[in-house]
């Protein structure tokens, strides 16, 4: 188990250094002073030279990159240009808006992914299962923030009133409205989830039908139901776990689109109104973080499909993989 | 593929020629045809398109934010320009971006993945695959923009000409395509060098160039087809959420994507044909290039190819089995 997640670990550890890297050469790439534009364009000299050694500007690179990657690893990700505000602080407030949506979203895609999947298996070529093969192919191919316009021209101009297709209310503040403004960013995330989902778990309920044991199973008179219900879905939704580190990339790059179309206030709108403002510390940050939750889910998945499938778990360990 | 054995137990060669051609295969199912006549209509818009145009797309007009009409067939728009002429002058330009991004992923992604597959197991291999994933590690949404953005504020120039938005945008995508197909090839590369053909040029002292381009290369190409036309559709929809966002393609160039932050300024208004007709536009390409992509797969090899089967790959595949009909869909923006 230990060596499991140590295997892991050697490999994502190497991917987050070089990903810090890249954040850092591109933050390094982005034109103008970052002393003086973080100073402001009335401060005195001796607060730019200030904050110049401070953040390193007059060492050479690698020890720039040190100093700001040490800085880094301690929540500092440097100050905005803009409002002067440090970076996790911004971060800090959009995350919970963009949380909320993501997870509703991925609740949604697995609520209506995996029943779908396994309907499609059990029916598979009758009417359902075609009907759920052409939803997913639109799912797939309709890019999420063209179904939220759409969803913002039916609920917000031919049947306004209804459902709020824009801003946002905190959780804290009023739940049902906040899941109420949740609801339609969310649902245009997860559509082409669903899709993703629901096929995954058709394509692995079929595998593990046709497995021998389940035909053993059948011949020693066990139940068809209980065959399925019990043993069949339990060993098919392990893949389907493989899939949701790729869907939280979805949702995560897909936030910056849907936040837009809708109005909301979120991570992903901070990336793209700071990158407007040139404010590259809050560009950079925001990527840098995103990336470094990506990493971190995959990890995770990675680790979760090891523990539950003991073949992959010895590949691992073994260094394959 | 065996032949057919005589009685005396000597197996007949199968005639080749008898196999159908491409298209026949590609032609068995139904919506195959469909995603082949999509495409084909796309890319016949991207070349014949702006000769068509009534209007110049930049002229700006009086008639400003008008419904459909017969001098207007899709309407104007905020700046009285015409949304049909916008719409074919767009269609290219999307669609160059796209094929220029899966041209240049294509390209240096398999140079990449083939070098690797040929190294495999050594630092270079090493090297290489960490790159790729170093760059999925970012979702597309959020690096394609720093990088448009980063990179256009340098002054980039191929002798005196500077490089112009729509090359960057193209550029941009065309960097994070890179290690879909070095995967692909890399996996297929891997695959290759255990049959007999390989093992026989090396010890006739093949070089590693002849191995790349004069062996492996003609017999990787099946995957790598398949995935150029997922790729395209990816593209479309990466250009699109791009420029939608401001940071692409940027007015007074037209594109699916700007046409489409145009029209979500107007969406309450109930300019629907602003939303519209480039929405139906990216669904189609992308849907058409999806279709194009499975009959693609199916056609050329059964096994449906995936960029490769260790078990650090499993997660990134939905379904690698024949019978679904998903895309290989990393990289995949929305």
């Amino acid at each position: 188990m230990l060596r499991l997640l140590v295997s892991r670990l050697a490999l994502a550890v190497p991917v987050l250094i070089l990903v810090s890297v890249v954040a850092f050469f591109l933050l390094r790439l982005a034109p103008g002073d970052p002393a003086q534009l973080q100073a402001g364009p009335d401060a005195a000299p001796e607060v730019v030279q200030a904050i110049r050694r401070e953040l390193a500007l007059d060492q050479p690179m690698p020890v720039q990159y040190l100093a700001w990657a040490a800085r880094a690893l301690r929540g500092d990700l440097g100050v905005s240009y803009s409002s002067k505000q440090p970076v996790t602080t911004l971060i800090g407030e959009r995350l919970p808006v963009t949380a909320q949506i993501g997870a509703v979203a991925l609740l949604l895609s697995i609520a209506v992914g995996v029943p779908l999947g396994i309907v499609s298996a059990l029916q598979r070529d009758r009417p359902v299962d075609q009907a759920a093969r052409v939803v997913s192919l639109f799912g797939i191919s309709v890019p999420n923030f063209v179904i939220g316009m759409l969803m913002v021209l039916l609920f917000g101009w031919s049947i306004p009133g209804i459902l709020p297709y824009e801003g946002f209310v905190p959780f804290s503040q009023d739940p049902l409205a906040s899941l109420g403004h949740s609801l339609l960013p969310a649902v245009a995330l997860a559509l082409a989830q669903v899709g993703i989902i629901s096929r995954m778990t058709r394509s692995s309920m079929l595998d593990v039908i046709g497995q021998e044991y389940i035909a053993a199973g059948r011949a020693f008179g066990v139940a068809e139901s209980e065959l399925i219900w019990r043993d069949a879905l339990r060993n098919a939704l392990v893949p389907v776990l493989t899939v949701l580190g790729l869907i939280t990339g979805f949702l995560l790059g897909g936030a910056v689109v849907i936040e837009n179309v809708f109005g909301i206030a979120g991570l992903g709108r901070l990336l793209v109104e700071s990158f407007a403002q040139r404010d590259y510390p809050v560009t950079i940050g925001v990527m840098l973080f995103v990336a470094v939750v990506f990493v971190v889910v995959n990890l995770v998945v990675d680790i979760l499909y090891g523990v539950v499938n003991p073949r992959i778990r010895a590949g691992y360990t073994a260094g394959r993989g | 593929m065996s032949g057919k054995s005589t009685s005396d137990g000597v197996r007949e060669p199968v005639d080749a020629l008898k196999r159908p051609s491409i298209l026949a295969r590609m032609a068995r199912r139904p919506i195959s045809v469909l995603g082949l006549i999509g495409a084909v209509a796309v890319l016949l818009l991207t070349v014949v398109g702006p000769y068509v145009a009534p209007y110049d797309p930049a002229m700006v007009s009086t008639a400003r934010l008008r419904p459909p009409s017969p001098e207007h067939w899709m309407g104007t728009e905020s700046l009285g320009r015409d949304v049909f002429s916008r719409f074919l002058y767009g269609t290219r330009v999307s669609m160059l971006v796209s094929l220029g991004a899966v041209a240049l992923g294509l390209v240096i992604g398999t140079l990449l993945g083939m070098l690797a597959g040929l190294k495999a197991g050594t630092f270079w291999d090493t090297v290489i695959m960490r790159s790729m994933d170093v760059i999925l590690a970012f979702p597309l949404l959020v690096i394609v923009p720093v990088l448009i953005g980063v990179l256009g504020t340098q002054e980039l120039y191929v002798g005196p000409f500077r490089i112009s938005n729509i090359v960057l945008v193209g550029l941009a995508i065309g960097a994070v395509k890179i290690p879909l197909f070095a995967r692909v090839a890399r996996a297929s590369v891997l695959a290759e060098t255990q049959e007999e053909y390989i093992v026989a040029a090396r010890s006739f002292g093949a070089g590693t160039r002849t191995l790349l381009f004069g062996n492996l290369l003609p017999n990787i190409q099946a995957p790598l087809i398949v995935q150029a036309a997922f790729g395209l559709a990816t593209a479309i929809t990466a250009e699109a959420a791009v420029s939608f966002l401001g940071l692409g393609v940027q007015p007074p160039d037209a594109s699916w994507g700007n046409m489409l932050a145009d029209a979500r300024r107007f969406l309450i208004a109930g300019a629907w044909w602003l939303v519209l007709f480039p929405s139906v536009a990216v669904a189609v390409a992308v849907l058409a290039f999806n279709l194009l992509g499975d009959a693609l797969r199916d056609a050329l090899d059964p096994h449906a190819w995936s960029a490769g089967g260790a078990p650090e790959d499993a997660h990134a595949h939905a379904g690698s089995l024949a019978d679904t009909a998903i895309p290989d869909l990393e990289g995949s923006p929305v």
